[in-house]
């Protein structure tokens, strides 16, 4: 078991009201000379992604220009996401249409590797869409940490995620996949990572030059890759994390959650191929198999999650092209 | 952070960094589909409405209009511990009076779910949006508009942010301010979410009575019966039903609600009544509560059954000829920012500050929809409602020339 003090995740642990003083933030921005990016990888938010742009568009690029851009990469939406978000004044880019050369997949890790060759900041935060009681904390307790101290590279967001009813909100406990699945593997793979609350929360911030030698995964796993790599390149030291108090949302069936831990599961394996203590020798199989009920008979359906890997964007021609030009 | 000072201090104080200029909305430019003071304030009223209220003394919501004062420079505004938080603002010369700007924070709609506002391309839709967030977010741009601009005006301005809930009918809060400027407020105008246009030529008078009634308590299934409240409940509100008011004076009596008995199983020995009446004449309005008192009593006597009646809000009839010269100028406003007018006759908070002899009129910020269903306001009107304050205040000189005359 560790202290406080010897827990270096834990050491870097704040909470946002920390960071609330917006002016400061913003001088200490303009001190290091950095540029700031807020992007929303988006996939049918038109409930909730006008509340955030324009909140977070008003309180920290037009009272607070913390934020030097925000923009919108979405995944394909059906409903009005993109006409809302460019209503409200953001950039919106289609997944699909950046760097085409490199095809094209579904999944967030897809829109979150894609954002990061469109966002032009020395410092990139990203925030999920559907947050229902979005404020600028989620912003700024993120850039908070990186901001203040140089040796942090990459900031995680924690909060409570009540569940919510008709009339009231109920503690969850905590994320559901977090505890039954991430937690268990963190303690007895990397313990040191099991020392952040919501290690699959939705919002982060890092700075480029940790983000651009990641890879990322397409799907539900890029959370979790994220870790393990910089686990592995950089060390837990530059890992932070900021308490948000609260997060409403709209909560996820258990199936969901199964589907999502299927995917986070093959991307741990995936980490987990060169490393003596986690060598599986034959491949895994490729379905999520659930069962459905049909009268007395339980039916199977299989899910193909995807698993690709994207590789770090700093290898990719255009991006170097484009931000490393020398 | 708890701020109080001197009251009459706090003028010279912001006095310092005023620079004086005369007003101007140029520096508010249009870009992209909103402008920056409408994406400003339905940030600020989105944020406000999902601060739980009512709280003790409202310190929640206080908090957060402290923060945003601070957050526009203004450093030390009034406060005290009726639940009143203000920003006053001199004018361009030495003037002894003041307009008085006012809105109202706490809300009785709060929910924790129902609270977090939803926005379409159109509407932002929450409950509490309309019951006064939007009102507050106009208030608090205004003051951040004034500061950050140094505009001044021919008179002194007051924002004030105040709690309009009511003790026993009477607005404790409000009153409490409205002292330290006895005769010194030359007009007062509520900013509210919504009903923008609506023009007060009759302020009806208002009273909300709750009736509560106690029988004594018995078994469901005792044979020999008895009188229970939900019988004495209905012979009241059958025999007030058919109580003739005088129409000329608009005067209506509204049952709105009959509440009695916890259930099946259960026998009925307590329930309450709720009643409002209206009026435009301040004697008649009198004469009905007097005589809506004395027949529940009666009835209440002859049931031999035990009584309580309490008021629950009163709002007196509105002085429609102290209001001219405001009126006057709220049209003109409406006028020029081609905002379509209604006249109204409804019961009006702002008519308490006609009985401190002080013309007051309501303005709401946009169109909307307030009811137990549904609550939203609309975007687009927003520009023009907030638009309203600022001119207001250019026209309030000539509106009091025009009172005095």
């Amino acid at each position: 078991m560790k202290e406080i003090s010897e827990s270096p995740i834990l050491r870097n642990t704040f909470h946002h009201s920390r960071f609330s003083d917006k002016q400061r933030l913003v001088d200490l921005k303009v001190k290091q000379g950095f540029t700031i990016s807020l992007g929303f990888p988006t996939l049918n938010e038109e409930a909730t992604i006008g509340k955030e742009i324009l909140i977070l568009k008003t309180e920290l690029m037009d009272r607070f220009p913390l934020l030097d851009e925000l923009v919108v990469i979405d995944s394909g939406s059906q409903d009005k996401t993109r006409a809302i978000a460019e209503s409200f004044g953001a950039k919106v880019y289609v997944s699909k249409d950046i760097l085409p050369r490199y095809g094209s997949y579904r999944g967030k890790g897809e829109n979150l590797w894609k954002s990061l060759y469109i966002l032009s900041g020395d410092i990139i935060v990203w925030i999920d869409a559907d947050i229902h009681n979005i404020s600028p904390k989620f912003v700024y307790g993120l850039l908070g940490p990186l901001l203040e101290n140089p040796e942090l590279s990459y900031v995680k967001a924690f909060y409570e995620r009540p569940i919510k009813t008709p009339s009231e909100f109920f503690p969850s406990g905590g994320g559901r996949v977090t505890e039954v699945l991430v937690r268990p593997l963190f303690s007895l793979f990397f313990p040191d990572l099991a020392y952040l609350v919501q290690p699959l929360s939705g919002e982060y911030a890092g700075r480029r030059n940790l983000l651009e030698k990641l890879p990322f995964s397409v799907g539900y796993g890029v959370e979790l890759g994220h870790l393990v790599d910089i686990y592995d390149l950089f060390g837990p030291q530059v890992i932070a994390q900021v308490d948000l108090d609260r997060r409403v949302h709209r909560n996820q069936s258990v199936e969901a959650l199964s589907r999502m831990s299927f995917g986070i599961l093959n991307t741990f394996f995936q980490r987990m191929k060169n490393r003596p203590e986690g060598k599986i020798d034959t491949p895994l199989h490729r379905y999520h198999i659930a069962l459905k009920a049909k009268g007395d008979i339980h039916e199977p359906v299989f899910t193909e999650i995807p698993s690709i890997e994207r590789p770090p964007m700093v290898d990719v021609k255009e991006y170097k092209e484009k931000f490393h030009p020398s | 952070m708890k701020v109080k000072i001197d009251f009459k201090n706090l003028f010279s104080r912001i006095k310092g960094s005023f620079k004086g200029k005369p007003s101007s909305l140029a520096s508010l430019k249009q870009v992209g589909r909103y402008s920056p003071i409408v994406t400003r304030i339905l940030s600020d009223a989105m944020l406000f409405n999902e601060i739980p209220s009512p709280t003790e003394k409202e310190e929640l919501r206080i908090e957060f209009i402290l923060r945003k004062f601070s957050e526009f420079g203004i450093y030390e505004p009034y406060q005290d511990d009726f639940g009143n938080v203000a920003a006053v603002f001199p004018a361009s010369r030495p003037a002894d009076k003041y307009v008085l700007l006012f809105t109202d924070i706490g809300t009785e709609q709060f929910s924790p779910v129902d609270s977090l506002v939803r926005l379409t391309e159109n509407r932002a839709e929450g409950m509490g949006i309309a019951d006064e967030s939007l009102g507050v977010a106009a208030l608090l741009n205004l003051a951040e508009w004034i500061q950050k601009e140094s505009v001044a005006y021919q008179m002194n301005v007051i924002c004030l942010f105040t709690n309009l809930s009511e003790e026993n009918g009477e607005f404790r809060a409000l009153e409490h301010f409205i002292h330290f400027y006895e005769g010194q407020i030359a007009f007062a105008l509520y900013v509210g979410s919504i009903n923008q246009g609506n023009l007060e030529s009759k302020p009806l008078g208002h009273y909300k009575l709750a009736v509560r009634v106690s029988t004594p308590e018995q078994e469901v299934m005792n044979v020999l019966g008895g009188t229970s409240s939900v019988t004495v409940l209905s012979n009241i509100a059958f025999q007030l039903g058919n109580i003739q008011w005088d129409r000329e004076s608009d005067t209506v009596l509204n049952i709105a609600r009959i509440d009695a008995g916890i259930g099946f199983g259960y026998y009925p020995n307590e329930g309450v009544l709720e009643l409002e009446m209206y009026s435009g004449n301040p004697s008649v309005l009198d004469m009905m509560k007097n005589t809506i008192t004395a027949t529940i009593q009666k009835i209440a006597s002859e049931t031999r059954v035990e009584v309580e009646i309490r008021v629950l809000s009163y709002i007196p009839v509105g002085n429609p000829e102290l209001n001219t010269s405001l009126l006057v100028t709220l049209k003109e406003v409406y006028s020029r920012l081609k905002i379509p007018i209604r006249s109204v006759s409804l019961p009006d908070k702002t008519a308490f500050l006609n009985s401190f002899q002080i013309p007051a009129a309501t303005v709401g910020i946009s169109v909307g929809k307030k009811s137990r269903k549904e609550e939203y306001v609309e975007i687009a009107p927003i520009e023009a409602g907030f638009k309203q304050l600022p001119l207001f205040l250019d026209l309030s000189i000539e509106a009091e020339e025009l009172k005095e005359e």
